[in-house]
């Protein structure tokens, strides 16, 4: 008896379960156990227990890691996983109630004290909403979920970390300033109201384009403090990590762990952090030294570890600055040069260890940027250490800057050379040399720019008096202080003092000298800068003619006035004759015994970027030079790879060449998928391009890959693409799975693009079409009983969105009402059959003909459910007669022994095993 | 740390000898986190158990091993490791209920947050085991939830069952287990 009415007991409680308690169940069981009176109470016992148990066990002694997507969190259906870092996971969410929009939900990792947290950010949320600006996201909530950990609803923002974008797109160094500014000014705002952001970070600080314009947005204010990052000294390394996530971006007060209040001026130094990475590509302190470090050693190099300035990061970084230029359109040594000076101290100041030597507010460290991009002086000066130097220097100028040279040309073995006793590739060494040298003396000794024309002339007072004025020393010092004046961004000075030093080269070395090449080269940068393109050009001319016939012909310093030039006649419009220079480059470039690949890669982008201004020029070759040359060069995870790739793999796609064009783009995808940037705009560049290729395909693989690239797509181009495009391609997808026979993906997909639309606020006509997809895909999957209950609910939200929308609609009723049978809920699955039936009548309509065999069949089965057996009958007899007449569909047959199995009470109904 | 992933690679190749060692290490590995938890933290705190049972994936395992036939297994060697350290404590508080040696403090003492509060791990134990008895597949889901803390659907996918299947399954499981708690079963 146990054996045999064990898989009954399962079943009948499986088909009672979902059946509300009461009278319905009760209909059911009478039926379904007949007289056998302990199978009853058996059954009756469980689903008691079933009704009290909701809960039970549901969370897990170990709890779950992390929400998934479909979960949802009090008013927010959790959509798609959108990223993940140290204190928590974020979802992209819908918000149902009040509004319907779309939200970012941050789900906080570990079991912090859940209350506490929220209760911290009660007492900040009014602040909180005070905060009105451009580019703040909002915080709009927190609560705590299920499990009882606490989560942050937040403006949702579709952009990508601001060093990411800045990379991406190439920004120049003033256009990385012009965003900065604008993320100081945001911090600025939050400041005037009372809020501390205290986890500023690049991640934190995401960018999107706007009409191509790009708009730093600022995420998770208020977070990082109802989350309170405090350190004590009981806190475990592996905590440190999870809570802080990022010490690399945290201020010396937080590293310390004295209590010391965090204020605003911790959000400068972040700021800072922020501006140096930008800048430089790295972060002040190494992250690898960091995390490799134990808990203390880790805060000590926080609290005590006194930074390279920018210049000297970038200048000693070797092959990696040269990297790190080419995403900042320039070279390692004009990057050297730019932050030398203004930017070095701007970034100094705002990283000073004391935190009251920083700028005192945001939008101070703003001002003084803006200053530096308009060419004022700005106000932080040199930094600490060198700032005592400085005083010194300052008392004493003439007596030490006379004494630094002295010792600099005797530790440089220069005393008592003469032009005849070296060869002139040494002495060209030799002046470089002096050069630089003086450079970083006169970066000790020059404050600000203000004093820079005082200092010019003292320091030339003295050397003059030292070395006499047709010496090449002092023509070395007249071109380093050309150098700083043109760094600075005063021109015409800088042209005045090249030109005096052209003519003390050109005494003591004569009109050929290399040193004569390089003179002239430099006027020539200054000329251009000043805006004089002419004599720019005659300048940079003569200075290769002389290198030509010279065996420096293919060294760094003739490229750089190829460049120099190449550029110049770019921005006149000349693009054949710089393609022709460019051209020149490479060949000596590649001539050189030890090619410099870095150079070689900057100078094929440039050159592919002038060549697509010439019709006849080969950009292809071009550009398949710069995959080869990329390839040899960049670590496989590089980004620069992927672009390369991107770059060749499109020409030849545009130039009609699929074939050969493929193995590219491929590689392009893959290396987008694996690499940082997936999901970036490029990627979905490469999905789309692949995508046109093997969409025209028709073998079996081709088709799947089609379908899984559309799909990869439609996930990844949310953030790029138009509404328009966005549902026309999740149409697209819907259609081409119901072409598969996937009913089920095929109604996610129209039910994502139907709810794009309703997101973008839509209005209803023009979702009318879809909703007629909608219809006939949920009737679908109606049909078959063996589906996922999510499935079924899935259908429902549709079509009760859809009877919104259309409440008369007696389609969208027998959709609704078969679902529902589905979902057990009998009684309003009848009331809209039935009056579905009413209105569709006896219509001959091809759209009411079609849908007759369901509305039928779906009416038997839920007046057989509900124990009216007549209609179910009657129902049955037309549905049967319509199978005879071939018209009842492929699922006709099941269905109808779906019905005769409930007509013969069989307890084993289709729900069983 | 190898080690564990030999077991691994065994358990892959169907050596289902290596299921009992596996299940050993990582008993032992789970201990000891929390005994060296203990030792770091301050009287009082409460033993997270989710930051354990990853922090022993991550230990044992290596961040990068996220296949899904490793996970079953690591998963359901963590189920049953975790059933045991939590039934362990229950028993050994109820002993110290009925008056223990007080002064020992050991791991068995610290607080749990969630489990001990909401369900009786004693009752549920006995009512596991008779659970096993009648349906095992309905006995390895419950585990897999309840003390590995996996979601439903990874349950299914770890059991290799339909999604639709394990809410069957964890419907009835769950309806049974409470009754048996209530202690329906018995009368």
């Amino acid at each position: 008896m146990q054996n045999e009415s064990r898989p009954t007991l399962e079943a009948l409680f499986e088909a009672c379960r979902n059946r509300e308690p009461g009278a319905e169940r009760q209909a059911y069981l009478d039926g379904a156990c007949g007289d056998d009176a302990e199978l009853r109470s058996r059954v009756e016992a469980l689903l008691a227990s079933h009704d009290e148990a909701t809960g039970f066990l549901e969370d897990p002694a170990v709890s779950v890691s992390r929400e998934e997507p479909g979960a949802r969190i009090g008013n927010y259906k959790l959509l798609q996983e959108i990223g993940e870092g140290g204190m928590g996971v974020v979802y992209m969410a819908e918000q149902e109630k009040p509004v319907r929009r779309m939200v970012a939900v941050k789900v906080i990792k570990l079991g912090m004290d859940t209350k506490q947290v929220i209760a911290r950010f009660e007492a900040e949320r009014q602040a909180l909403a005070l905060m009105d600006h451009a580019n703040i996201a909002r915080v709009l909530d927190a609560g705590s979920t299920d499990a009882g950990r606490p989560y942050f609803v937040m403006e949702l923002v579709r952009g990508v970390p601001i060093s990411e974008y800045c990379d991406t797109h190439k920004l120049a160094t003033d256009e990385r300033l012009g965003l900065f500014v604008d993320v100081c000014r945001a911090v600025q705002h939050a400041h005037q109201k009372g809020i501390i952001h205290r986890d500023l970070k690049p991640t934190n600080v995401l960018v999107t384009s706007h009409d191509g314009t790009p708009v730093p947005k600022i995420i998770d204010f208020g977070v990082a403090k109802a989350t309170n990052q405090r350190l004590t000294e009981r806190t475990l390394f592996t905590e440190f990590h999870q809570f802080i996530g990022t010490p690399e971006y945290m201020s010396p007060e937080q590293a310390e762990m004295s209590g010391l209040d965090v204020d605003t001026r911790s959000d400068i130094y972040a700021l800072g952090v922020l501006l140096y990475q930008l800048l430089t590509g790295t972060t002040p302190v190494d992250p690898t030294d960091l995390r490799t470090a134990g808990f203390e050693e880790m805060t000590r190099m926080i609290r005590e570890d006194q930074p390279q300035a920018p210049s000297t990061r970038i200048s000693r970084l070797g092959a990696d600055g040269d990297r790190i230029a080419l995403h900042r359109s320039t070279d390692a040594g004009s990057l050297t040069r730019l932050f030398r000076g203004d930017l070095d101290w701007i970034v100094m100041k705002a990283l000073e260890k004391d935190r009251t030597r920083r700028y005192d507010s945001a939008s101070a460290f703003a001002e003084d940027v803006l200053r530096h991009l308009e060419d004022r002086p700005v106000e932080a000066g040199p930094p600490s250490v060198v700032y005592r130097a400085r005083k010194f220097a300052h008392r004493n100028r003439k007596t030490v800057a006379a004494v630094l040279l002295l010792v600099l040309v005797i530790a440089l073995g220069l005393a008592g050379t003469t032009a005849g006793f070296l060869s002139a590739s040494a002495q060209a060494r030799r002046s470089g040399a002096i050069s630089d040298s003086l450079q970083d003396v006169l970066a000790m000794t020059d404050p600000a720019r203000a004093a820079a024309q005082g200092d010019v002339e003292s320091v030339l007072a003295t050397v003059r008096e030292v070395f006499g004025e047709e010496h090449a020393t002092y023509a070395a010092v007249l071109d380093t202080l050309a150098l700083r004046l043109h760094d600075a961004g005063d021109f015409d000075a800088a042209s005045e003092l090249g030109r005096e030093s052209l003519g003390v080269w050109k005494d003591v070395h004569g009109e050929r000298h290399p040193n004569t090449a390089a003179a002239l080269a430099r006027l020539g940068t200054f000329l251009r800068a000043q805006g004089d393109y002419l004599e720019a050009e005659t300048a940079l001319r003569q200075s290769l003619a002389i290198r030509a016939s010279s065996p420096d012909a293919s060294g760094p310093a003739s490229h750089d006035a190829r460049i120099a030039l190449a550029e110049l006649l770019r921005d006149r419009g000349e693009f054949a004759a710089a393609d022709e220079l460019l051209e020149e480059s490479l060949a000596a470039l590649r001539a050189s015994p030890t090619p410099a690949h870095a150079r070689i890669i900057a100078t094929l982008e440039m050159r592919a970027a002038v060549q697509l201004n010439i019709p006849t020029a080969d950009t292809r070759e071009t550009l398949r030079a710069l995959y080869a040359e990329a390839n040899g060069f960049f670590p496989d995870d590089s980004p620069v790879l992927a672009m390369a790739a991107l770059g060749y793999g499109r020409i030849l796609f545009q130039e009609g060449d699929l074939e050969a064009s493929e193995p590219y783009l491929r590689e392009a995808l893959e290396r987008y998928r694996a690499g940082q940037d997936a999901s970036g705009f490029y990627h979905v560049v490469a999905l789309e391009l692949v995508f046109q290729l093997v969409r025209g395909r028709e073998d079996p693989e081709s088709v799947r890959e089609t379908d899984e690239l559309l799909s990869e797509m439609i996930r990844f181009a949310r953030v790029f693409w138009s509404v328009d495009d966005l549902v026309k391609n999740q149409r697209y997808y819907a259609e081409r799975m119901v072409e598969r026979g996937r009913i089920v993906a095929a109604l996610d997909a129209a039910w994502d693009a139907y709810r794009t639309l309703a997101n973008a606020k839509r209005p209803a006509e023009d979702r009318q079409s879809l909703r007629g997809d909608l219809i006939e895909l949920s009737v679908k999957v109606s049909v078959d009983a063996d589906l996922a209950p999510e499935v079924f609910a899935l259908a429902r939200d549709a079509m009760e969105l859809a009877r919104l929308d259309d409440p008369d609609n007696a389609f969208v009723q027998v959709a609704l009402g078969a679902v529902l049978y589905r979902q057990g809920e009998l009684d309003r699955a009848a009331e809209l059959l039935d009056r579905a039936q009413e209105s569709l009548g006896d219509s001959r309509a091809r759209e009411a003909r079609k849908v007759a065999p369901v509305l039928h069949t779906f009416r038997a089965l839920v007046h057989a459910a509900l124990g009216d057996e007549a209609v179910a009958r009657e129902q049955l007899a037309v549905v049967r007669d319509a199978l005879e007449g071939g018209s009842g569909g492929e699922h006709g047959p099941a269905l109808v022994r779906e019905v005769e199995a409930l007509l013969e009470r069989s307890a084993s109904s289709n729900e069983g095993d | 740390m190898s080690e564990i992933t030999n077991f691994l690679d065994q358990l892959a190749r169907g050596d289902e000898h290596a299921a009992e060692r596996l299940l050993e290490v990582v008993y032992s590995e789970l201990r000891m986190l929390a005994a060296a938890k203990l030792a770091k933290e301050a009287p009082g705190h409460t033993l997270q158990p989710t930051a354990l049972v990853h922090e022993a994936w991550l230990r044992l395992a290596g961040d990068d091993r996220r296949d899904w036939k490793s996970r079953r297994y690591f998963f359901g060697a963590c189920a049953e490791a975790m059933r045991r350290i939590l039934i362990e404590r229950a028993r050994h508080k109820a002993r110290l209920k009925r008056g223990g040696d007080r002064d020992r403090v050991e791991l068995e003492d610290v607080e749990t947050d969630e489990p001990l509060a909401t369900v009786d791990l004693l009752a549920l134990d006995e009512a596991l085991a008779k659970l096993t008895a009648e349906d095992p597949a309905k006995a390895e889901l419950v585990k897999l939830r309840f003390f590995a803390g996996l979601t439903l659907d990874q349950a299914s996918r770890t059991l290799g069952i339909s999604p639709a299947t394990a809410d069957r399954h964890w419907a009835y499981a769950r309806a049974f287990l409470h009754h048996e708690v209530r202690g329906g079963g018995e009368r």
